[in-house]
């Protein structure tokens, strides 16, 4: 930081992407790494994999059906959200989003009734279809949520090609880690689903940790700005809050346990991994925004408590599980899945 | 009557047709032809002296919530030949010729005019904050009030009426010159022709439309300083205690 220059006047630029925006990445990060987990079983039919599969496309639908809602909580006027529809903008990625996402949830819904109710009796020629159709907009989805960040010349850090592998891979890590939460929950625990869960968790995690590392590095040796940018951040402006809840409690920690592969630390295991999924995406949309395009220093975001903060979190997690119990009781009832 | 208000009264008389004073909005603006004006601003911070009567004389004008801004002078302690001095640096919308912050609007709610005044259509803005994302200037914000994109107009409703924006209006020192720069006998034409002027952030290829006389170049891109007590961050505050 160089002191021949002090700013004297000069405001706080407001966080206007808060935290309904992380959640809406968490939530939507979460439901194609969840399908990333399920498709390619239904698309082989690999027996060993399916039930872990249905897991996976438990995790999927569930985080898919609350990420819309975070979406348009996260607007300031979402009773216009219909001008996205009236308006399409083929240069603007959100333009693009608006018209992905619902064609996604339409095929995870579609590959959730088929996968997880009628597959087994039904026909699994529309199941493969609903779940190559679910994968492909997954991929959409996976692409627009990065490139929307990524293309905006404003924001060195996040203008970068490294951000969608490492929500892909993060989102992965963390999809892996709620069908372990949920796996643990059940009133059995299937333990070899457990085993394989965490050895799909342990390289996940190692994956993400490996990118994050390499993208560092990269601005380490000045061959990436947003790199350089990573580096200042966690080093420079936010070293406790990244350094040790991000690489130590949501990465490190949750990769350390699954190597112990103990299985009364399945439950914290998977917790870590959804921590872990959740922070990066915290540190780079609320670190990311910290820091001024123009300004000296580093902007501090204080977490309200209401709606737009602590309680909009705790909300949406909540609708998460009143989804999750809602379809769990809909198949129960109605059908007496092996492995849901 | 000062010069540049004569001039600029005379470019609008003579570039702008009647009917476009009169009712033609925003939206509707002008064909792109030869006559069409293409407003900018020249800011000469040689004459600011920080006063803030921009930033008020704005707020005014256009009801600007309370804690927000559509243009502020940023003030500066500078270091130079081993002396401290004080830089001011007026901010605001660029009306920037490649404007990064249109393209991204998903709804098509901000766009620019013949004139080049960039323009916000807050009837159909979502308030999704992307154009906010994407200003490397921080011109935009999200409305208290509207809950909608807000920004600098050049005071286009004024500009409309004949009428120099409110900050150029109230400019103490005549810092702050406007005016049609396709027209060769412009006031800010003739100074961008005679004087050395700068834009903020010019790696990013913005082409920004105001124009600074006098920019120390350590402020034309993101301030790599001490920050602004107001917002200093703890570690900081640390840091410049050590």
């Amino acid at each position: 930081m160089s002191n021949n220059i002090i700013e004297i006047i000069g405001i706080t630029q407001e966080i206007t992407w808060n935290s309904w925006a992380v959640q809406y990445f968490f939530f939507i990060g979460l439901s194609v790494g969840g399908v990333l987990l399920a498709a390619p079983a239904y698309l082989s039919r690999t027996a060993t994999w399916l039930p872990v599969a249905r897991l996976g496309l438990l995790v999927a639908i569930t985080t898919g059906l609350v990420a819309p809602v975070a979406l348009l909580a996260d607007l300031h006027q979402p009773a216009r959200f219909y001008q996205f529809y009236l308006n399409f903008t083929p240069s603007s990625w959100m333009s693009w989003g608006a018209f992905l996402l619902p064609a996604y949830i339409a095929a995870l819904l579609l590959f959730g009734l088929q996968g997880l109710y009628r597959d087994p009796a039904g026909n699994q020629r529309v199941t493969r279809m609903a779940a190559l159709a679910t994968s492909v907009l997954g991929t959409g989805i996976a692409l627009y949520t990065g490139s929307e960040m990524g293309i905006l010349i404003s924001r060195v850090l996040w203008q970068s090609g490294w951000l969608v592998p490492a929500y892909l891979l993060s989102g992965l890590a963390g999809a892996i880690g709620l069908a372990l939460v949920i796996n643990s929950l059940q009133s059995t625990e299937n333990l070899a689903h457990s085993r394989l869960l965490l050895r799909w968790l342990t390289a996940s995690l190692a994956l993400t940790g490996v990118w994050i590392g390499a993208w560092a590095v990269a601005g380490y040796l000045n061959l990436s700005g947003s790199g350089a940018a990573l580096l200042r951040l966690a080093v420079e402006f936010r070293p406790l809050e990244t350094l040790v809840f991000w690489i130590g409690v949501g990465l490190l920690l949750p990769l350390i346990l699954t190597l112990f592969n103990h299985t009364g630390l399945n439950l914290m295991t998977g917790l870590l991994a959804l921590f872990g999924t959740w922070m990066l995406r915290w540190v780079m949309f609320i670190g990311g925004q910290g820091i001024p395009k123009n300004g000296a220093g580093f902007y501090n975001f204080e977490l309200p408590l209401t709606a737009d903060g602590l309680l909009g979190i705790l909300g949406s997690i909540g609708l998460w599980l009143l989804i999750l119990i809602v379809i769990r009781s809909l198949l129960s009832q109605y059908k007496q899945p092996a492995d849901v | 009557m000062d010069s540049t208000r004569r001039k600029f009264l005379a470019t609008v008389a003579t570039t702008i047709a009647a009917p476009v004073l009169g009712e033609a909005s925003a939206a509707e603006g002008t064909a792109d032809t030869q006559d069409t004006p293409r407003w900018v601003m020249v800011i000469d911070l040689r004459k600011c002296i920080g006063c803030q009567a921009c930033t008020v004389a704005c707020s005014t004008e256009n009801r600007v919530p309370a804690g927000q801004f559509r243009t502020l002078v940023s003030h500066y302690e500078v270091e130079k030949d081993h002396q401290p001095r004080s830089a001011m640096l007026p901010r605001l919308c660029n009306h920037c010729e490649n404007p990064p912050c249109i393209p991204v609007c998903p709804v098509q709610a901000t766009y620019q005019r013949p004139d080049g005044i960039v323009v916000v259509d807050n009837t159909r803005c979502v308030g999704c904050a992307y154009c906010v994302q994407a200003c490397p200037y921080d011109a935009r914000f999200i409305n208290h009030e509207t809950k909608t994109a807000d920004k600098c107009t050049f005071c286009v409703h004024r500009v409309q009426a004949g009428l120099l924006p409110a900050c150029v209006e109230t400019c103490v020192g005549g810092a702050r010159i406007f005016g049609n720069i396709k027209d060769p006998r412009s006031e800010v034409s003739r100074l961008i022709n005679s004087v050395h002027t700068d834009g903020l952030q010019p790696g990013l290829k913005t082409r920004p439309q105001v124009y600074y006389i006098g920019l120390d170049n350590r402020l034309q891109n993101k301030i790599e300083g001490v920050p602004s007590p107001w917002k200093r961050s703890e570690t900081l505050v640390q840091e410049s205690m050590s």
